[in-house]
């Protein structure tokens, strides 16, 4: 599966069904993580929900110290 | 002073913290604690899979009001993306507002920082906008229904302490809104200074993060806008033209 996370080109060697696989994929904890997939932000409570495809565009945040 | 209410909620601290650039999360987690703050800022950033950021992982989001700023935000745009991503990830609709497409001084654009403040007040956001001290755009932005202005008192991380003196008296004399001067303060007595001209709060980050012994700095902030307040307080005596003397005119010798 071919999927463009945080502005990098990423083969996976299996498919993934949803966001939440994918931030487990990258061992992204769930909590205080923020995704937006092909440009619209997901609903956290609907990780598990939110289907991904092949040539997703996906960005994966978080929170780091800042002013 | 009257009490300091930001959207409703009553901070007792009027010391802001941010949390960047602290040299371990150990010292972070001290550090806020020696300040006696209630709210602290962090930054929105792409998740690095190799090297997670440990920094944030020291921190109570149920004992401080963790507010996001929208730093790298170059246009209202991408500080309006930054802030829903915010949202979504803190589940608090509190943002600072930050829009810095000048990477020399990180001045804001007033601009897009109104444009964008308009556009997330209606979506139910608390918006804290960072700004120039400038009286005019501080009614605008409040306007538009900010619920408190973040005036520099100079460029971000400069140290160089409060140099738009003459233009923040006239917001905090004009604003219906808290005032929090954000940036720029590099001492204790920085900070000291702008609460003793009026201003309801203060945001440091550089000053004590880059201290060499932060802990003890972020105290010295604690006990300088302490200070401040119990000064306020107090009732400071007005300016005089002349001399007053402090000791009896009476009695003197022959």
């Amino acid at each position: 599966m071919k999927l463009r996370v945080n502005g990098q080109e990423h083969i996976l060697d299996k498919q993934l069904a949803n966001v939440g696989q994918v931030l487990d994929y990258f061992s992204v904890p769930w909590v205080r993580a923020a995704v937006e997939l092909n440009e619209d932000v997901v609903d956290p409570g609907l990780f598990d929900k939110t289907p991904v495809t092949d040539g997703d565009q996906i960005e994966i945040v978080s929170f780091v110290g800042g002013g | 002073m009257k009490p300091l209410i930001i959207a409703g909620r009553r901070l007792k601290s009027r010391l802001f913290v941010g949390t960047g650039k602290y040299p371990s999360p150990h010292v972070l987690a001290e550090s806020l604690d020696a300040s006696g703050c209630e709210l602290v800022t962090v930054a929105l950033r792409r998740v690095n899979f190799s090297e997670p950021d440990p920094t944030l992982s020291v921190i109570d989001f149920k004992k401080y009001l963790v507010v996001p700023n929208t730093s790298g935000a170059k246009n209202a745009d991408e500080a309006v993306r930054l802030a829903r991503l915010s949202r979504s990830a803190s589940g608090l609709t509190w943002i600072k507002l930050e829009v810095t497409p000048d990477p020399v001084y990180l001045l804001p654009d007033p601009v897009d920082t109104l444009k964008a403040a308009e556009i997330l007040v209606k979506e139910g956001f608390i918006v804290l906008p960072y700004m120039h001290a400038d009286p005019t755009l501080a009614k605008r932005l409040e306007g538009v229904g900010c619920a408190a202005v973040m005036p520099l008192g100079s460029p971000i991380g400069s140290a160089r302490g409060i140099k738009t003196e003459e233009f923040l008296r006239i917001i905090i004399e004009q604003a219906q809104v808290p005032v929090i001067v954000d940036a720029g303060l590099g001492l204790p007595s920085h900070a000291a200074q702008a609460i003793e001209m009026g201003a309801d709060a203060v945001l440091v980050n550089t000053a004590i993060a880059v201290a060499k012994d932060p802990v003890k700095m972020s105290h010295a902030f604690k006990l300088a806008v302490d200070s401040a307040v119990a000064a306020l307080e107090a009732g400071p005596i007005d300016q005089q033209e002349c001399a007053s003397a402090s000791s009896p005119l009476t009695g003197f010798l022959e």
